[in-house]
């Protein structure tokens, strides 16, 4: 049962690790992409 | 036809928007970096997004749900060691932070810098054989998984049969990757794998709920620990993995992680190595849940579905008295569990996962031939330099010459039992060479050329002979064992490269010495 235990225990770490890292990304990574629009048409621009 | 009508009006929805906002990158090329590392402008949450995007693909969910199906709670230890093993990769920057110092665009790049224009181009040729061949696993699988899930396979228009509707489906698959990847390179992916990878998400939380839900926390274990007794819940005694295995994954994980061309372009393609290291230590934690979640679907199915005869200790999936496949499973779970709707958004995520998947990995692999096959052949030949429009133009013949191989390889060749074996082994045929040539070429003073070709030899041997046609009978069977040639492959690489570096110093003593 121990081992029952442990892969329980990861599973939780890993579902709830891709569930919170997910809503950060979703929410701050609409700047990061406008920021590397910007700075691509910058480097064209040069 | 398992679809309702909510669910179509929401898949076609997301495939126009997708490809909407694909088309959209090309305004962003203007030059080869633009296209193959989107003019290293990545930050951390876009960098994490477009790297868990690339790397999580139906493909991933079938090959891991087919392996928790056949290997219960002790498949989940290949999943804790290709997480663990990133985050350290990211936490130490172990080879990924000296890439991006180099500013390369492709891994082969590395060989023609620290050793020779030579071995660039046997690295690249592997590094295209390899990776090709294991792409070329995935449409068949994807198409397979969506007409499961949507019963597009008991569907026969015209008379046509369930294969004909299952090549129309890869065929469909294919053309939307290619309509956006040939057009805008990289700028395209990074865009898509964005909306791609919250759908994915999403759907992939959403599953593992809805699969729990069904199947029963307690039903889960009973089942796993009735069917497969200790081998079900501890990896060291199973004997398909065992410590072989373990040690095998250990070393393909940590060259995954650093030498694997769609992940080593996200690194190129980070605004700074220390972004690169952020964004590898975080995709680590969704590492963890890329493998287990799935895995835990495939162990749900074994518990609904578990109930057919045994076929080397697995029970065969039995679905409305119809046997399947294993791998069709887990598909299979979906089809019954999901309501109208929550269906739609879930093969949504899912088709996100295979185009985003599918375009870094045509993007990935046509850049190789393209960089490190092309190039160094027109150098050798003494030819002129090409333009950069040039070079886009022949990544993108490239890319319509991939898609081709792993269309026709998806139909013909048979692929053996279980698929995350056959894409492991054909990953090692270059991952071994390159991996321990790159540890050693960073890390080590006596790493020299010799060591760097012998090291992709017999990397490469190694994971090519269990490939080879059965009729070859003069092959000991015990190379044939998939996870003693995985491991064998990386030995023989070490091997490989210690011998020709200590020999070629020598070498290298005695010329200067006379």
């Amino acid at each position: 049962m121990g081992l029952i235990f442990f892969w329980g225990l990861w599973l939780i770490v890993s579902g709830l690790a891709f569930a919170v890292i997910t809503v950060i990304v979703t929410i701050k990574g609409l700047a990061d992409l406008s920021s590397m629009f910007r700075e691509l048409r910058k480097q064209q621009g040069h | 036809m398992n679809f309702a009508a909510i669910d179509w009006v929401i898949v076609v929805t997301y495939l126009g928007i997708s490809l909407g906002m694909g088309l959209l990158g090309k305004r962003y090329i203007g030059n080869v970096s633009h296209y193959l590392v989107a003019g290293r402008e990545l930050g951390l949450y876009v960098g994490i997004a477009t790297l868990a995007a690339t790397e999580i693909g139906t493909i991933t969910f079938m090959y891991y749900s087919e392996f928790g199906y056949k290997y219960g709670f002790s498949a989940f230890s290949v999943a804790l060691i290709s997480g663990l093993v990133m985050i350290f990769v990211g936490r130490t920057g172990f080879i990924v932070k000296r890439f991006r110092e180099m500013k390369l665009m492709t891994v082969p790049e590395y060989f023609e810098l620290k050793y020779s224009r030579g071995l660039r181009l046997l690295t690249g040729f592997l590094v295209a054989l390899g990776g090709v061949l294991n792409m070329g696993a995935f449409l068949i699988v994807e198409g397979k998984f969506l007409t499961v899930v949507s019963g597009l396979d008991n569907w026969h228009p015209w008379g046509m049969t369930s294969h004909q509707v299952l090549v129309g489906v890869m065929t469909l698959i294919l053309a939307l990757e290619l309509a956006y990847t040939v057009l805008g390179g990289m700028v395209s992916v990074v865009i898509t794998d964005f909306l791609q990878y919250v759908l994915l998400s999403t759907a992939t939380v959403l599953v593992s709920i809805y699969a729990v839900y069904h199947a029963g926390w307690g039903n889960i274990v009973e089942k796993v620990t009735t069917t497969y007794g200790r081998a079900g819940i501890n990896p060291f005694f199973h004997p398909d993995i065992g410590w072989v295995f373990l040690a095998w994954q250990t070393l393909l994980w940590f060259s995954v992680h650093t030498c694997w061309q769609t992940t080593a372009m996200r690194m190129f393609s980070t605004k700074s190595p220390e972004t690169s290291k952020k964004v590898m230590t975080w995709t680590g934690f969704i590492f963890l849940g890329r493998g287990m979640l799935p895995m835990l679907w495939g162990i749900c199915a074994l518990t609904l579905f578990g109930t057919g005869a045994l076929i080397g200790g697995v029970p065969s999936p039995v679905v409305h008295g119809k046997v399947i496949e294993p791998l069709n499973a887990m598909p299979a779970m979906l089809a019954q569990i999901l309501g109208p709707g929550i269906r739609g958004l879930v093969v949504a995520g899912m088709l996100a996962a295979t185009m985003s998947v599918n375009s870094s990995y045509l993007l990935g692999w046509s850049s190789v031939i393209s960089q490190d096959i092309i190039l160094p052949i027109r150098q050798f030949l003494g030819k002129p330099m090409l333009s950069s429009s040039t070079q886009i133009l022949m990544n993108r013949i490239a890319n319509l010459f991939v898609s081709l191989f792993v269309m026709f390889w998806g139909l013909y060749y048979r692929l053996p039992d279980v698929v995350y074996k056959y894409l492991n082994i054909t990953a090692t045929i270059f991952l071994a060479g390159s991996f321990i040539s790159v540890v050693g070429g960073i890390y080590w003073k006596r790493a020299n050329t010799l060591g760097g070709y012998l090291a992709m030899s017999m990397g490469a041997l190694g994971a090519i002979v269990p490939l080879l046609p059965e009729s070859f009978t003069f092959i000991p069977s015990i190379l044939r064992n998939l996870n003693v040639a995985g491991f064998l492959a990386f030995g023989g690489a070490m091997i490989g490269f210690l011998a020709g570096s200590l020999l070629g110093n020598m070498n290298n003593e005695r010329q200067r010495a006379a």
